[in-house]
């Protein structure tokens, strides 16, 4: 320990033993001392077992749910992907009904138009306005004016 | 002064003709020199321009399994047709006149007068251009009596000998008193036939006129329009700058599918349109179309668009992207 430090050491000291330092010593010493009461600890204890208990709950409810939830989503997986196709298959089965209704409509009416010259064409016997109960709202008198 | 006159006529009547000369819709055209025509045939295509006459035919033609038949009257004098129909008829009161240039049917049942492109000159055409096809080989023989006339037959058939029709020719006339068409097995498919001729009636230049007051004048257009509204598809059509016109349209139902049907006409040549309201398999329909059906689908809207024609590929294509959506036909 050199002459410096032994010099700092005694200067500490003194500042402790000053008055100031003393009063606040004495005023600290003075307070009561504090004490946790017994009703605040159970009803702590109390709080933190229900705590305890409804995470417990949860954690079981999820150990529950998480699995199958796990399933549902691999069942629906497995019905989109496996399932599905099959099912679209079998139900729309290519029997071109409505392309072979075209084709057949196209054949009748150009038939019609070489058999028919200036006669009645397709599209005139089978007019709306070969009937009596055309909707004759959607054509007004003003419509026919205006042309 | 008189020459600057003579040309103002000149122009006048060359713009007056030069649009329905181009258009050529259902005009008749020049007869090309047909060499090595069986006389018969020859003899009928001269005729056609001239012809005069009246009578009653009846026509019938193949729709799915029934067949639709109808009887008409006809009076004609060259270029000029009309046609009316039987009292019993289904089409009783209807009236159709046709010129070069234009083709009104009278619909008593709703008072309308329907304005359409004339056609009459197709089937004669196609009768006349058999001649010059070297995929059909034309033979003629006698044929029966028809109408109380002596007729001359004229059978077409495919290099292999299949008979594709047959034609009945009053070889004083030239008339076509009968005509039989025939499907790939040979099946009669459609036919018209006279029952009735007067090849000296006198025929008045009035009967070719069609005057009803207050009746609608409606166009295919507007035809079009109408049904797109009833039948709740979009009023979709090919404009007139493609070429083609629309001579009209209809609603069908094509296996459950609801359709709507429209004809056009450029000449002799002829397209069809098909909305329908689900989608189609194209490939079915191409694989089925062959060498002169050409068929082109397009989605849209929800509805699915089919152009089918003797049209080639490219220009289908095109008409396809040039398909407009209206909102009125008025002024179209």
């Amino acid at each position: 320990m050199t002459h410096h430090d032994n010099s700092q050491i005694n200067d500490i000291d003194d500042r402790l033993n000053n008055v100031g330092q003393q009063t606040v010593k004495n005023l600290v010493q003075g307070l009561p001392a504090d004490t946790v009461s017994l009703a605040w600890r159970s009803s702590l204890n109390e709080q933190l077992l229900a705590v305890s208990a409804q995470k417990q709950r949860k954690r079981r409810l999820q150990w529950i749910l998480r699995p199958a939830a796990g399933l549902s989503l691999a069942t629906l997986c497995a019905i989109v992907f496996i399932v599905q196709p099959y099912y679209r298959h079998a139900s729309v089965k290519p029997d071109f009904r409505v392309e072979n209704a075209i084709l057949n409509d196209h054949h009748n009416s150009a038939l019609l138009n070489e058999v028919s010259s200036a006669g009645l064409n397709s599209n005139e016997v089978i007019s709306d306005a070969n009937s009596q109960d055309l909707d004759d709202d959607l054509w007004s008198d003003s419509d026919a004016q205006s042309l | 002064m008189k020459t600057r006159l003579l040309s103002c006529i000149v122009l006048a009547v060359l713009a007056s003709t030069g649009p329905a000369q181009v258009r050529r819709f259902g005009g008749m055209r020049p007869i090309r020199r047909f060499q090595n025509v069986l006389p018969i045939l020859l003899r009928a295509i001269k005729a056609q321009p001239s012809l005069r006459y009246t009578g009653t035919y009846t026509t019938e033609f193949k729709q799915g399994a029934n067949r639709v038949r109808h009887q008409e009257i006809i009076t004609r004098d060259g270029v000029w047709y009309r046609i009316d129909f039987p009292n019993d008829s289904q089409f009783a009161g209807q009236v159709i006149v046709e010129n070069q240039t234009t083709r009104l049917h009278y619909y008593p049942i709703t008072n309308e007068i329907m304005q359409q492109p004339p056609r009459h000159g197709e089937a004669w055409e196609r009768v006349a251009n058999l001649a010059n096809n070297k995929k059909f080989v034309l033979r003629s023989a006698p044929g029966e009596m028809i109408a109380g006339y002596r007729t001359e037959q004229l059978e077409v058939s495919d290099i292999q000998g299949n008979l594709v029709q047959r034609l009945f020719i009053e070889p004083g006339s030239g008339v076509i008193m009968k005509r039989q068409l025939f499907d790939l097995v040979g099946t009669q498919i459609g036919f018209f036939e006279f029952s009735q001729i007067d090849m000296n009636a006198k025929v008045d230049a009035s009967t070719f006129v069609i005057k009803r007051k207050n009746a609608k004048i409606v166009t295919p257009m507007l035809q079009l329009e109408r049904i797109a509204k009833r039948r709740g598809f979009p009023f979709r059509y090919l404009p007139p700058s493609s070429g083609f016109l629309l001579e009209g349209s209809s609603f069908r139902n094509f296996a459950g599918v609801e359709g709507l049907v429209e004809t056009y006409l450029n000449g002799k040549v002829r397209l069809w349109i098909y909305l329908l309201k689900a989608p189609i398999d194209p490939e079915r329909l191409r694989n089925a179309g062959g060498k002169n059906l050409h068929v082109y689908s397009f989605e849209a809207g929800g509805e699915t668009t089919v152009l089918m024609g003797n049209v080639d590929d490219p220009a289908l294509i095109r008409f396809a992207s040039m398909m407009t959506v209206g909102t009125s036909a008025i002024g179209h």
